[in-house]
């Protein structure tokens, strides 16, 4: 919910280069379901685009900081934290994290193109731990239609390491049911 | 940990009276994230200095604003009920009175179910995290810290980085968004140090992710708003790279948090030693201390975990036994570890160093040196302690004569322990996991345990006890033999058993062994580290009277050897004259029939009486020609081997060099050669 009122501001500073202050962080208008408009949303260009990459690489370090997170807590067989911990991730992929995957430009875009790839990788591998194949499968549905014959691009992946986008896609489709 | 010193920025935020207003709360309570995080008695004086500038007191403002419209009926709107809520909430936190923080929960509450404003939403979790705390829930704890990162730190970046793109960050006009800082320092607070003033000690782990992402450019990341002395930073820098590193616990935040307090009540008693001695204050704090680490113990689940806390406690350990020694006290002081738990640990650790086990002992992301940096700490604590432990028990034989011997079997068990865990482990393939100063420490272990008996023990060792020490000296010059008074000290040992003839048979091996060894000769031809004195004790083995010398001229006063060489000498003087004399005798009578005319043969004999002379000196001559040689001899060997055996006095500082530097370059000769020696062992045995 948020992330849309965040992106439309985002489009708002891209576009028309105004910004109504008074709104912002207080959020008092109603959500509007922008879900289709964001997928097919216009390339952002500018101060847009430097804050879209920006929230891109955030969110894939912080990714990076849930997996270590969970691999500690499943060494350490804690389950009270681990089902704590589930609960917090699977509200932070559904609210965050897919909206600000959503839009189809940031996969085309040259700029983007390796934080989002590499982005998704991270989501995959944490989706993996979290035990959810199905989504897992999904994740890599939606990286094989947007990434088409990119095999060669260079990603952060796995963890921890870089590697090709094909050889990632391979490592996930073979890791799918290891979590 | 100090407060925040954020609440001083207060002063500058705009809009606040400064005249006597009542009104002047609603400022000071919006922007109370600005100073909640102050320390108790500062937030009571902020709320003071506020009060009398508002000419009202806090609790007396929100009964007169809020309160009393309630009880008229009237409903208050949502800033009303913010403010009464956080009202209620300063008190609580100045004044740590739960009736207020749980007025302000019954406020906060209204908020529960609300979507939307993310200033609502930070002070509901924020005040009903503190709740949970009161309550000692660490679930509910760590449910509010992770909502509130989803519900207000997450929707909240991208538009605070949009802002101080355009620095609008701070703008009054920018809403609770630029209390993110805030936010971030008020969570860290909150979960490393509330927390723990709460005593929460359990079930804290899911929120080290948000500690990850707090310390990732985030706390810290805004010195114009927070300046970075009055920012939690520096402990949050800490505190990641203890759950981050070797001495983490697979990373588990609770682990961590309870490691560190353990460390300062350690570092509090270290402090009250060095100052105080061991009075009863110090050793209160070092059983407080002691608490702290088995607490911390309780808490790891990994093996990581549980060595990083005997690491600490068996240092502690040292250090009190370090102290009693030298201070000559020996107070009762309350620790609940044992040196076998740590043997156990090690072991445990030991074992999963194959197939990637030790991953899941803690170390996956620390990864395989810190697993190895890690074991080796603790093999250095453990050999330490025993070694500390054990020269405690020998000085305080010294001043307790009547529990000497008792006491020096105390000091024998540790040194004999020591020597079994090394031998243990210290073989050729677990080179690895062995540091390289045990096996020096295995020498003072097995030639301590020796002299415990030789020099320490009242009465007489039995004939167990010396078959033990000899096996022990023995031992110790089979790891360390540049120790040139451990050879003597063999054959004291020997001589008690009557043995002293087997000195050569027991100690020519074991020189042999250093003559030959292609390590030894390669350290030295490579002037690595103590070649010179390593190389003046291999010559002095290579030759058997050095090597006796060493045996049995060790007690010797200096100039006594170089004494016994000049009395050889003279003795070869007075010879050669004696002989010169002889010879000179000897051509006379063959002369002249008699070279003394005065001295004529007895009639009768059957011989003339020069013939006779002559026979006596010629028989004379051989025997003085023979001595001489024997002499000579005597005076080549020892000339050869007197300053062989003076130059292994060089060796001696190398003892101390080893002992105070355990990572001195020469313990990695001591292991190459202890493991030559072994695998020379097994290959004669497989040839056998």
């Amino acid at each position: 919910m948020t992330i849309r009122r965040l992106s439309s501001l985002a489009l708002l500073l891209g576009l028309a280069g105004t910004l109504a202050l008074g709104s912002l962080g207080c959020a008092g208008a109603e959500p509007i379901d922008m879900d289709a408009a964001v997928r097919n949303e216009a390339p952002l260009g500018g101060e847009a685009l430097v804050q879209r990459k920006h929230d891109l690489e955030r969110a894939h370090r912080d990714l990076l900081h849930f997996h270590a997170t969970l691999t500690s807590l499943v060494d350490r067989h804690d389950s009270r934290s681990i089902s704590l911990f589930d609960g917090f991730l699977a509200a932070y992929l559904g609210e965050y994290l897919d909206p600000l995957l959503r839009s189809e430009w940031q996969s085309r875009h040259a700029e983007l193109a390796g934080v989002d790839a590499s982005l998704r990788f991270a989501k995959a591998e944490l989706l993996i731990q979290m035990r959810y194949p199905r989504r897992v499968q999904q994740t890599i549905d939606d990286i094989e239609r947007r990434y088409k014959g990119r095999d060669a691009l260079l990603i952060e992946y796995p963890i921890g390491r870089q590697g090709t986008l094909g050889d990632g896609l391979e490592m996930l489709r073979d890791r799918k049911w290891k979590g | 940990m100090r407060m925040l010193g954020c609440a001083l920025a207060l002063l500058a935020l705009p809009g606040l009276a400064a005249a006597e207003d009542p009104t002047a709360w609603e400022g000071y309570l919006d922007y109370a994230y600005v100073y909640s995080s102050a320390d108790p008695k500062t937030l009571k004086g902020r709320l003071g200095q506020y009060g009398r500038e508002a000419g009202l007191s806090l609790e007396e403002y929100l009964y007169e604003a809020y309160e009393a419209p309630r009880e008229d009926g009237e409903a208050l709107d949502e800033p009303a009920v913010r403010r009464l809520a956080i009202g209620y909430f300063l008190l609580y936190l100045a004044d740590r009175d739960v009736d207020y923080l749980d007025k302000s929960v019954d406020t906060i509450e209204d908020f529960e179910d609300q979507e939307g404003r993310h200033e609502n939403a930070y002070w509901f979790h924020y005040i009903m995290a503190h709740r949970a705390l009161e309550k000692g829930h660490p679930s509910e704890f760590v449910k509010h810290n992770l909502d509130l990162w989803l519900n207000v730190v997450v929707p909240l970046e991208s538009a605070y980085d949009t802002l101080e793109a355009l620095s609008l960050s701070q703008s009054a006009n920018s809403g609770f968004v630029s209390a993110l800082p805030y936010v971030f320092e008020n969570q860290a607070r909150l979960i490393l140090i509330r927390s723990q003033e709460a005593g929460v000690n359990r079930g804290l782990d899911p929120l080290v992710a948000i500690v990850r992402l707090l310390h990732d450019g985030r706390v810290g990341a805004h010195p114009e708003v927070i300046p970075a002395e009055a920012s939690s930073l520096s402990y949050l820098d800490r505190i990641i790279e203890r759950v981050s590193g070797s001495e983490s616990d697979g990373g588990s935040l609770t682990f961590t948090l309870a490691l560190f307090d353990a460390g300062r009540y350690h570092e509090r008693a270290r402090g009250l030693l060095a100052t105080k001695g061991l009075n009863e204050e110090t050793v209160k704090a070092i059983s407080v201390a002691s608490g702290a680490y088995e607490a911390a113990l309780d808490r790891a689940e990994t093996l990581q975990g549980r060595a990083a806390v005997y690491i600490r406690v068996l240092r502690q350990m040292g250090e009190v036994y370090a102290a009693k020694q030298r201070l000559g006290v020996d107070p009762y002081v309350e620790m609940p570890f044992q040196m076998e738990g740590a043997i156990e640990t090690y072991a445990a650790l030991f074992d999963v160093r194959k197939n990637d086990e030790w991953k899941g002992a803690g170390f996956r992301s620390t990864g395989w040196d810190s697993y190895v940096q890690t074991i080796h700490r603790l093999w250095e604590e453990i050999q330490e302690t025993h070694l500390n432990a054990a020269d405690y028990y020998l000085a305080r034989s010294m001043r307790e004569k009547n529990n000497a011997d008792d006491l020096v079997r105390s000091a024998s068990r540790m040194y004999s322990r020591y020597l079994s865990f090394f031998q243990q482990f210290a073989t050729s393939d677990s080179l690895e996991f062995v540091p390289e100063s045990a096996y020096f420490a295995a020498y003072e272990s097995a030639r301590g345990f020796g002299d415990s008996y030789m020099s320490y023990q009242e009465s007489n060792p039995t004939a167990a006890e010396i078959d033990l020490v000899v096996q022990r000296y023995l031992t110790g010059l089979q790891i360390y033999p540049f120790d040139r008074h451990a050879w003597s000290l063999l054959t004291n040992a020997l001589e008690r058993k009557g043995q002293a003839n087997d000195y050569m048979n027991l100690a020519r091996p074991i020189a042999d062994r250093v003559v030959r060894s292609r390590e030894v000769h390669k350290w030295i031809q490579a002037k690595e580290p103590g070649a010179k004195p390593f190389g003046a004790m291999r010559r002095a083995l290579a030759d058997d009277l050095v090597l006796m010398y060493l045996g049995f001229a060790d007690g010797e006063e200096q100039g006594v050897l170089e004494q016994s060489l000049g009395d050889v000498e003279s003795r070869q003087k007075k010879l050669r004259a004696e002989l010169a004399e002889l010879e000179r005798k000897r051509k006379g009578l063959a002369r002249g029939g008699s070279s003394s005319p005065a001295k004529a043969a007895p009639a009768g004999t059957g011989r003339s009486p020069s013939r006779t002379e002559r026979t006596r000196i010629t028989r004379r001559i051989h025997k003085v020609t023979d001595q001489l040689a024997k002499l000579e001899r005597q005076v080549e060997s020892r000339q050869r081997a007197l300053p062989l055996y003076r130059a292994t006095r060089s060796a001696d500082a190398m003892i101390d060099q080893l002992r105070a530097q355990r990572d001195h370059a020469a313990h990695t000769l001591l292991r190459k050669m202890y493991h030559e020696t072994r695998s020379t062992s097994a290959s004669s045995e497989e040839m056998e």
